[in-house]
């Protein structure tokens, strides 16, 4: 490998998502059906190798915003992009994402982003409807994943990883 | 030999105790706990100075807060929120910082705490379980009622057929008993389309109609609503030989609440009192001034409402039995209308007997007569 870089991207998104499912997906290629809440800050490391380069993507699973806790704005610091997540199957957790994005594009500029549309194995009962998906498309890097089964997760990674590759 | 007991006791409760240098390096003091030990990969030595954040990235954001502790300028001691690493084997590592500053020496101390990391999250983890239970089931209700407005819709399409049939029958004045008969029938349909207006009336009701902006400040007048929807019930009440007694309300009694469903609101409960009042028995509709609202009463000599119905009168479907049963939907209607203008309702046994629903509204343009939120 000829260049190595380190770069922090935070998971954003409403609670009961599945980031936490997504990063263990991702990072060490398991699932659990049993839903477990993230408790301040989850840290999770994966090497993805990009050709000649190799980015360490430091992953910050940040525990979702609700009425119980709030996502600390502070947590946010340094980070080179982010992860926006949501649930097909909750319709309001879009909004949450949506606000979310807003508040951490004040804090860090215009870094990378993708919209994560998570619980794609339950497609058939997504609030979210073809055309709200298409508005968000036009907007968003988007993919629709699944940590259960795995199927996007993968994609949705490497393409904000590929994002933040140095220039 | 003091320092030394002192060392191992914060080691064996899982601390690990770092002094801030100069250049923003940690060395650790005392022993260090096998936790720490583990991730420092046995590559320690008491005098390695460490990069902290670079062994443990959240504490990346938190350093710079502790600065504000280590150079004297705010309080002398600062802790992190939880987090979770991961250690090796996938063993989860629950840890929390502490910034001190004990004399000179600047002092980050890193806690494994397994205990209130797992405390927390199973109280954390139930309220949000109960959270997504609550919406999963609020929303299918709300699909439930949704399909359920669609069958009663269809279901009062082909019912205007047979009232206009029924109708057309009527006027020929068909003799004997074909007329009562028919008459039968057309009270029959015409009951059935007003439980079916009355359901229809909550969904809307229910699902924004009264959410509406302009209806925070509709004000209308006790003094033309009660004597018109009076009015309307009297030819009932007289087919039934009941007597409707009403106060006058003086003009000028403006309430907050607007007028189609307030009328609806009084024709609900005057439709219930009638029904349920026995042949030639009286109904009196009462309006009473209070300091900032109006309260209007409708009261009966029915048999009155049973004890064990008496306290699920207005949630829905908290109808009674017998062939004088609604749909059980009026009183939960006059329920939630009346609490969206900031009104309350209720109902009370009065001592002689029958049955005395009341509901009170706020006075229009009064300090209290704004719309509760």
């Amino acid at each position: 490998m000829s260049t190595l870089a380190k770069r922090k991207v935070c998971l954003l998104g409403a609670t009961g998502v599945g980031k936490t499912s997504l990063v263990m997906r991702f990072v060490r290629s398991i699932f659990s059906e049993q839903y477990q809440t993230t408790i301040g800050t989850r840290i999770e490391t994966k090497h993805i190798p990009y050709g000649d380069h190799e980015l360490v993507l430091v992953l910050w699973d940040l525990s979702g915003e609700d009425e119980f806790q709030r996502v600390r704005l502070s947590y946010l610091r340094g980070a080179a992009g982010y992860l926006l997540v949501a649930d097909g199957t909750r319709r309001a957790t879009v909004e949450t994402a949506m606000a979310l994005h807003h508040t951490a594009a004040e804090l860090l500029g215009d870094v990378p982003r993708v919209l994560v549309l998570n619980k794609a194995d339950l497609r058939a009962f997504w609030e979210l409807d073809d055309a709200s998906e298409r508005e968000l498309a036009a907007c968003w890097p988007i993919f629709e994943t699944s940590a259960k089964t795995g199927a996007g997760v993968e994609e949705a990674f490497r393409a904000l990883g590929h994002a933040l590759l140095p220039r | 030999m003091e320092t030394s007991i002192a060392s191992s006791i914060l080691a064996s409760l899982g601390k690990v105790v770092l002094e801030r240098q100069p250049d923003g390096t940690f060395l650790q003091r005392g022993d260090a706990p096998a936790w720490f030990a583990r991730r420092m990969q046995g590559a320690l030595r008491a005098d390695t100075p460490i990069r902290v954040e670079n062994l443990f990235p959240f504490l990346e954001v938190f350093l710079p807060e502790a600065e504000a502790v280590w150079q004297g300028a705010g309080p002398t001691r600062l802790d992190s929120d939880v987090w979770c690493e991961t250690a090796e084997g996938g063993e989860e590592l629950p840890l929390e910082a502490t910034a001190l500053l004990v004399g000179p020496s600047r002092l980050l101390v890193i806690t494994r705490c397994d205990e209130l990391f797992h405390e927390r999250r199973l109280v954390l983890q139930r309220a949000r379980e109960l959270r997504l239970t609550y919406d999963a089931l609020a929303r299918e209700i709300e699909q439930k009622d949704i399909l359920m407005h669609c069958i009663v819709h269809d279901l009062a399409n082909p019912l205007q057929t047979m009232l206009g049939v029924l109708s057309s029958l009527d006027e020929r004045d068909p003799p004997g008993e074909d007329g009562i008969l028919i008459d039968a029938a057309l009270e029959a349909a015409l009951r059935q389309r007003s439980m079916i207006r009355e359901i229809l009336t909550v969904f809307a009701a229910e699902h924004g109609g009264l959410d509406a902006p302009h209806e925070e400040a509709a004000v209308c007048d006790l003094h033309a609503v009660i004597p018109s929807v009076v009015a309307e019930h009297e030819l009932t009440a007289r087919g039934r030989n009941v007597r409707i007694e009403r106060d006058e309300p003086p003009p000028g009694s403006l309430v907050v609440a607007d007028e189609p469903r307030l009328v609806r609101v009084v024709a609900n409960l005057l439709d219930n009192a009638v029904r349920h009042s026995p042949v030639g028995g009286h109904v009196r509709v009462r309006v009473r001034v209070e300091d900032t609202s109006f309260e209007v009463s409708v009261a009966d000599e029915g048999p009155g409402v049973p004890a064990s119905l008496a306290a699920r009168l207005f949630e829905r479907f908290g109808r009674g039995i017998g062939p004088e049963a609604g749909t059980g939907l009026g009183l939960y209607f006059c329920r939630i209308t009346v609490e969206r203008w900031g009104g309350s309702i209720g109902y009370a046994t009065p001592p002689e007997g029958g049955a005395r629903f009341w509901f009170r509204l706020c006075k229009a343009g009064t300090s209290t007569g704004a719309r509760a939120a």
